[in-house]
């Protein structure tokens, strides 16, 4: 497997910026780009499978043997991948077939698969037998014809930026906490967040109530910004493409921050640190600098008002440098707004530290109640040319 | 029911139903704001004209109605024919109501004190009064 390395914010393995994300994130970002079948020119359920390819293509250049990507495959979390026979490759367990979930019909959802193997194949790949459809497992037919999509899409070199200290940058409101930020991320990092490849193992990473992938950032960014491409092109107002991204990253910090902070790890590590609600404010953002989104930093809380929380080398703002060209539009980082409002939701609309259930007919109720919720909007972009992505939540 | 005459439906009441039939067949039930936005971005792809299901009531054509309850089967996993039709106002029914903001708080008072009552069956009797 590559090597792991870190840099600004963001975690690398094999030269691919990697990402931890829970199966709530994973079903709802996938669920979202599957809506925008029927657009002209735009096939959802292709660009799912051949948004992989290219990474595997990437890590194969790189060097990494086929064992090699079958290891890393179990080690990020997706599941167990085997091939069969020269055409038939199956998942005996697999993230995007067992844990994943949309809220139509049961269906082949487990695209991502697909496309892993069409990377290692280099042939066009679908998915032929689905667990969800009463199959006995998820299997993959390799087709003969050739993928032709296999090329990178990375059009531009990005390079990442020297993140400042801790509320030592301009217009920061200094704030006062006992979150010891190093010892928070140093605790996370030595957590076993992988997959093992063992005979009775599954390849899959439980942990803080959700299943866990450390998966490719560059996948994300490929889907979700040509589905947004495709959705407002056909005429979508963008407001509703944006909200619909944005409600996957507040399902995901509902689910996994919400898992972290109900989790014995935090209670042992981060709680004795907190006195108030702002350090555990302090302590998740911690924590999410350990998981490879790129380093954040909190510009300012004021709980009457506002939160504002900036980004360095963002994992969307820099992916979509990596794509495309600087764009005027400052506010295409939706997994980082999402997240950001559902953390604050987590702890000044519901209170976390009561210890709620977190369930889903807890979600539905609280997020279906208008009383106590803020609104978020995003300032400045990497995508657009800034330093960073600035984030404010308000009420 | 003709494909170019507008018939209103309630938001509200859809997002209800639908979340009424997904808990009768052990689905999760689903918040209104990703309802509503799934919904328009659903509609937009699959019908070329966007409806912004935030409001409080919607204007579908025919053609619309059986889109949505096409949209409903497919990526709600409900079968709902039979329930969309018991949403829509006809379109002539709003002579007899004023405005949108009274047929919807005639509706919510009605939903609030009789929450006993079968939804179809209130709504029906709502506007039977209002015809009345």
């Amino acid at each position: 497997m590559g090597k792991i390395a870190h840099k600004g914010g963001q975690t690398f393995i094999g030269g691919l910026n990697r990402v931890f994300h829970c199966n709530h994130y994973n079903a709802h970002l996938q669920m979202s780009i599957l809506m925008s079948e029927g657009i002209s020119g735009h096939v959802p359920e292709r660009l799912l499978v051949d948004a992989v390819s290219p990474l595997i293509k990437y890590l194969m250049k790189e060097g990494y043997t086929e064992t090699e990507l079958l290891y890393e495959f179990s080690f990020c979390g997706f599941g167990k991948l085997k091939q069969l026979n020269e055409e038939y490759w199956v998942t005996p367990f697999s993230h995007y077939g067992d844990s994943t979930y949309t809220h139509g019909k049961p269906g082949k959802v487990a695209y991502f698969n697909a496309g892993y193997v069409q990377g290692i194949t280099q042939f066009f790949t679908e998915q032929s037998h689905s667990k969800l459809m009463d199959d006995d497992n998820d299997q993959y037919h390799v087709n003969t014809e050739q993928a032709n999509n296999s090329e990178s899409y990375f059009a531009y070199d990005v390079e990442l930026s020297e993140p400042p200290p801790r509320f030592e940058f301009k217009d920061c409101i200094p704030c006062r906490t006992g979150i010891d930020e190093n010892a928070v991320i140093q605790a996370v990092s030595s957590l076993p967040l992988f997959g093992r490849l063992g005979k009775n193992d599954t390849g899959l990473i439980n942990a803080f109530g959700v299943v866990l992938t450390n998966h490719f950032a560059d996948y994300y960014n490929r889907i979700s910004y040509q589905t947004y491409f495709a959705m407002t092109q056909a005429g979508i107002p963008e407001e509703d493409v944006k909200e619909i991204f944005i409600q996957s990253g507040h399902v995901c910090a509902f689910n996994t921050f919400g898992g972290i902070m109900s989790s014995p790890e935090w209670h042992a590590v981060v709680e004795p640190m907190c006195k108030g609600r702002e350090d555990w404010f302090h302590g998740m953002i911690a924590v999410i600098n350990a998981l490879g989104w790129g380093l954040y930093r909190i510009e300012k809380i004021d709980i009457e008002k506002e939160f504002i929380v900036r980004i360095y080398n963002s994992y969307e703002g820099v992916g979509y440098r990596r794509m495309y060209p600087i764009t005027e539009d400052k506010s295409l980082s939706f997994l980082a707004m999402g997240a950001m409002l559902g953390l604050v939701h987590l702890l000044w609309k519901v209170d976390i530290r009561d210890k709620p259930s977190l369930d889903h007919d807890f979600y539905v109720s609280q997020f279906n109640n208008p009383e106590n919720s803020y609104g978020v909007e995003q300032t400045d972009a990497i995508a657009a040319g800034d330093d960073y992505d600035r984030i404010v939540v308000y009420r | 029911m003709e494909n170019n005459t507008f018939n209103k439906m309630p938001t509200a009441l859809l997002f209800d139903s639908v979340n009424n039939k997904r808990q009768a067949t052990q689905q999760s039930v689903l918040e209104n704001a990703l309802l509503a936005s799934k919904l328009g971005i659903l509609m937009a792809v699959k019908t070329d004209k966007y409806i912004n299901f935030r409001h409080d009531i919607v204007e579908l054509t025919g053609r619309q109605v059986i889109a949505l309850t096409s949209i409903l089967d497919e990526y709600f996993n409900v079968n709902m024919q039979q329930e969309v039709r018991d949403l829509l106002i006809e379109p002539n029914m709003p002579d007899t109501v004023s405005n949108d903001s009274a047929l919807l708080d005639g509706l919510n008072k009605q939903t609030q004190n009789e929450n006993n009552q079968g939804l179809f069956k209130r709504i029906k009797r709502f506007f039977g009064r209002q015809r009345a």
